[in-house]
């Protein structure tokens, strides 16, 4: 048995294959833990094991199977309480003080992992954000938007700016402290986009990896610690009029994703309640995005 | 037995203080709910019957009024998949 942190949670892995150990930990280590977050000592524990799944529940009253479209891939779900069975290959458990997933014989998709992992920290108080986080000092600021918003861009302009980024995507905001940080291991840039916005980021460019679609992945810091979040906003291409309560609402459930099991559901409630008031009522184009996200985090524009 | 209203369990619901924001997961369709209808949605779950008393002790409704009252808002609640009668 293996152990390491994610988002302050002890996992610990046994009987999977090493490659398989290897890519959930390259995905899942780090986001450190504020030992003022956790004065007590006290860590989630997540159990991860290889073995036969439960059966997968009976339709009805209490059980419920749905199709999710996760990272291009179908997976099918089916939930029970604090329970979730995904595609056949995980078997996903929410208990107090953390968790346990039980994976089947075989390869698992990173779609899966990707759903047990997140759904595991959500019941544990940490409100998955696919949003950029930009951070100076003691503060965090993040920007959330549909792909192609332009939020790498403008987490590429504010690199350039002074600013650290914490997260391009897989942002994780502890809803019981308020503080925020990122598992992204990279920035995804198209090789214009440096050269235009940060062209002192251009020597990383050469003999960078490189996405399916052409960009290059520049390293991030790793294990950014996790510091308050001052504000959200939504990054829109153009000019767009102010967002009512529900549209916040709304936007913020589009951005931390819908919750499957009964913990996960009453935590990402009280979380995206508490996130609410951060989140500014007046979108960001991206000409003005650059200019309130420095100020917010006390750095003067460029 | 009158029938009991119950919250469908698979809402999102974020309260926002003066408002509750009710967002149905399956059709991704939100409601708000404030003032009276906050309030009765905070008696779930209840008979149609209690609401209306909810109704005319907090608003000093009459009974018919405070029955018809109780009736549409469970109408449309149910209509939305908000809630469900059992």
């Amino acid at each position: 048995m293996s152990g390491w942190a994610s988002l302050g949670a002890r996992v610990e892995v046994s009987g999977l294959s090493p490659a398989e150990k290897g890519a959930l930990r390259a995905l899942w280590e780090g986001g450190g833990l504020n030992p003022d977050l956790n004065p007590a000592g006290v860590s989630p524990r997540l159990s991860v094991s290889a073995g036969p799944l439960p059966p997968t529940p009976e339709a009805g009253p209490g059980a419920t199977r749905q199709t999710l479209d996760v990272m291009g891939q179908a997976v099918e779900v089916w939930t029970r309480g604090d329970e979730l069975w995904l595609g056949g290959e995980l078997y996903v458990r929410v208990e107090s003080g953390g968790g346990v997933i039980t994976a089947a014989p075989g390869p698992v998709s990173p779609a899966a992992w990707l759903l047990a992992l997140t759904e595991l920290h959500r019941a544990g108080g940490w409100l998955p954000l696919h949003a950029v986080v930009l951070g100076a000092g003691d503060r965090a600021f993040a920007v959330t938007g549909v792909s192609g918003a332009g939020k790498s861009t403008l987490a590429l302009r504010l690199l350039e700016a002074g600013a650290e980024v914490l997260a391009e995507d897989r942002a994780f905001w502890h809803a019981p402290s308020g503080q925020v940080t990122g598992l992204d291991r990279a920035l995804r840039v198209f090789d214009g986009s440096v050269e235009r916005f940060a062209p002192a980021l251009r020597p990383g460019l050469a003999g960078a990896e490189r996405d399916p679609r052409g960009k290059a992945l520049l390293p991030l810091p790793p294990g950014s610690a996790p510091r308050p979040l001052v504000g959200l906003a939504l990054l829109t291409p153009t000019p767009a009029p102010p967002l009512s309560g529900a549209e916040r609402v709304r936007s913020l459930w589009e951005t931390t994703g819908v919750p499957l099991t009964a913990q996960g559901r009453a935590a990402a409630q009280r979380g995206v309640a508490a996130l609410a008031p951060l989140y500014a009522p007046q979108p960001l184009s991206r000409d003005e995005a650059p200019g309130v996200v420095l100020g917010a985090l006390g750095l003067p524009s460029p | 037995m009158p029938e009991s209203w119950q919250p469908n369990p698979d809402l999102l619901i974020t309260d926002l203080g003066d408002e509750l924001v009710l967002m149905h997961p399956g059709r991704s369709e939100m409601f708000s709910l404030s003032g009276s209808g906050r309030a009765l949605w905070d008696r779930l779950p209840a008979a149609d019957h209690e609401l209306a008393e909810c109704l005319q002790a907090r608003y000093g409704l009459d009974a018919a009024q405070a029955s018809a009252d109780a009736r549409a808002f469970l109408a449309e609640l149910s209509a939305r998949d908000l809630a469900r009668a059992g």
